[in-house]
C-alpha cells in the first residue's frame, strides 16, 4: 500500500492546486495548479488545464497552461498542448500539436514568471484562467499528412554532386566568414542565443 | 477496458503520500488517500483515507475507511469505518457507522434514524 | 521528389537573397534571405540559415533562424539548433535539438476547453 503511484483515475476531477515530491499520472482531469518534484504524466485521454512545473512532463493528452519541465519536457503523439513551455530537453513527436512559445534557455525567469502569476491569480481569487493564446491557425493547417518525412536528401558525399553545387561562385567569393557575425552568435549554445532578437523581413 | 458495475475498493485514484492537494476533488469512481487533502471531496465510490494521511475536507462518498486523520464533515451514503489508530473530528453522517477500538473521535453521529 | 538529384549549397558557399524553386535543396553552408521552395529543404548539420523559409518539408540538422513555414512537416534532429517561428501541421522536435521561439499548429482541444482562457 505504501508505495502506491499517485494516480488521478479516468473519472475523477481536481480543482486546485497539486502539489508533491512524487510522480502522478494523470488518467482524469486536474484544473488549477500543479507543481511536483518528479515527473508529471498526462494520459491520453487526460486533461489539464494548469500551470505546470515539474522535473519532467510527458503528455500524450491535453495540457493547457504554462508548462516549466526543470529537466525535459516530452509531446508525445497524441498529445494536444496549448502554452508556453520552458524546459532545457523539449521532445515533440510526429502527430503532437502544440501551440505556445518555446524556450529552453532561461528556466529560472520562466519559473518566476509563471510563479508570479500564480500568486496574483490566487490573490485575486478568481479561477485559474489561461493566458491568451496565440490566434488560431487557418483550419486549412488541419489537412492531415499522410505518412512520415521521408528521410532527408543527403547525397552520400561531397564527390557525388559537385555539379549541384551552385549559387557559390555567382555571388563572388562569398564564403562563410562573409557573415562572421551570425556563425558566432549561434555557434555558441550559450542560453543567450535564444534570446537574440530574431530578424524578421 | 471493461467497467466493472460494483462497489468494491477499486482505487481509480491513489493521492501518494508526499502529494498535497488543496482544492476539491470529485469523481465517479474510488479514492484512496495517503497524503493530504485540504478542500472538498465529494466521490461516487468509496474514499479511504490511509495511515498516514491527513484529509481535511467535508467528504461525501459511498463508504468512507479512515485509518489517518480526517477533519470535518462526513456524509457516508452507506457506511463510514474509523479503524484503530484513526483520528476524525466532524460531523459524520451515515446508516452504518463503525469505531473501532483505539480510534478518536469527536463530533456528532447521524445515523438517520 | 521534384528532382533526381537535389540543389546544393556547399558548405564553404553563401548565399545572400531570395532562393525559390521545385527542387529540393540541401543547405550545407550558409543562406540569408528567404528560401521559398515547393519542396524539402534540408539544414545539414555545418548549414546555417537565416531566413524566412517557406516550404513544403523542412529538416534541419543545422541552424535556422527565421520564420519558418513548412506545408508538410518540419524536423528538428537532435542537432539542429533553432530560433524564430514554426508552423506547420507536423512538427518533430528530437532529444536534444535547441529551439527557441514559437510554434503555431493547429490543436483541437476536447470539448470544454478553452485555450482563449477567462
Amino acid at each position: 500500500m505504501a508505495d502506491k503511484e499517485t494516480v488521478i483515475g479516468p473519472e475523477t476531477r481536481i480543482s486546485g492546486e497539486v502539489r508533491g515530491e512524487e510522480d502522478l499520472v494523470v488518467r482524469g482531469r486536474i484544473d488549477g495548479k500543479v507543481q511536483l518534484t518528479q515527473t508529471l504524466t498526462v494520459d491520453k485521454g487526460a486533461t489539464v488545464q494548469a500551470d505546470v512545473d515539474v522535473r519532467h512532463i510527458v503528455v500524450s493528452g491535453t495540457v493547457v497552461g504554462a508548462i516549466v519541465a526543470s529537466e525535459s519536457a516530452k509531446l508525445t503523439s497524441t498529445a494536444r498542448v496549448v502554452g508556453d513551455l520552458a524546459s532545457p530537453r523539449v521532445m515533440m513527436e510526429a502527430g503532437a500539436a502544440y501551440r505556445g512559445r518555446v524556450d529552453m534557455g532561461d528556466i529560472a525567469a520562466a519559473r518566476a514568471a509563471v510563479s508570479s502569476r500564480a500568486v496574483q491569480r490566487s490573490a485575486a481569487g478568481e479561477k485559474p484562467a489561461m493566458r491568451p493564446a496565440p490566434p488560431r491557425m487557418a483550419t486549412a493547417a488541419k489537412a492531415v499528412i499522410a505518412g512520415k518525412v521521408s528521410a532527408p536528401v543527403a547525397p552520400a558525399s561531397p564527390a557525388t554532386r559537385p555539379a549541384t553545387a551552385v549559387a557559390a561562385g555567382a555571388l563572388g567569393p562569398a564564403s562563410p566568414p562573409a557573415f562572421p557575425r551570425v556563425a558566432g552568435a549561434m555557434g555558441a549554445m550559450a542560453p543567450a542565443w535564444a534570446k537574440k532578437k530574431i530578424r524578421r523581413r | 477496458m471493461a467497467k466493472e458495475k460494483d462497489t468494491k475498493p477499486m482505487a481509480n485514484t491513489v493521492i501518494g503520500s508526499t502529494l498535497v492537494i488543496d482544492g476539491e476533488i470529485t469523481g465517479e469512481e474510488s479514492l484512496t488517500i495517503l497524503g493530504t487533502v485540504k478542500g472538498k471531496i465529494a466521490v461516487a465510490q468509496n474514499l479511504v483515507v490511509e495511515a498516514g494521511a491527513t484529509v481535511e475536507a467535508d467528504v461525501e462518498a459511498q463508504t468512507v475507511t479512515v485509518s489517518g486523520r480526517l477533519t470535518g464533515n462526513v456524509v457516508a451514503r452507506e457506511r463510514l469505518e474509523l479503524k484503530p489508530e484513526s483520528k476524525m473530528v466532524g460531523d459524520a453522517k451515515s446508516p452504518r457507522i463503525v469505531i473501532a477500538d483505539g480510534a478518536g473521535f469527536k463530533g456528532n453521529v447521524d445515523m438517520d434514524v | 521528389m521534384a528532382s533526381d538529384e537535389p540543389c546544393l549549397i556547399a558548405s564553404k558557399s553563401a548565399v545572400r537573397g531570395q532562393i525559390s524553386g521545385k527542387q529540393d535543396l540541401v543547405v550545407e553552408g550558409r543562406v540569408e534571405g528567404r528560401i521559398g521552395l515547393e519542396s524539402h529543404l534540408t539544414i545539414e548539420e555545418s548549414g546555417s540559415v537565416e531566413a524566412d523559409m517557406d516550404v513544403s518539408q523542412v529538416t534541419v540538422r543545422g541552424e535556422a533562424r527565421g520564420d519558418m513555414v513548412a506545408a508538410r512537416s518540419a524536423v528538428l534532429h537532435a542537432t539542429a539548433r533553432v530560433a524564430g517561428k514554426i508552423r506547420a501541421p507536423e512538427i518533430v522536435i528530437e532529444d536534444g535539438a535547441k529551439f527557441s521561439g514559437t510554434i503555431e499548429m493547429e490543436v483541437e482541444l476536447p470539448a470544454g476547453i478553452k485555450a482563449g482562457g477567462a
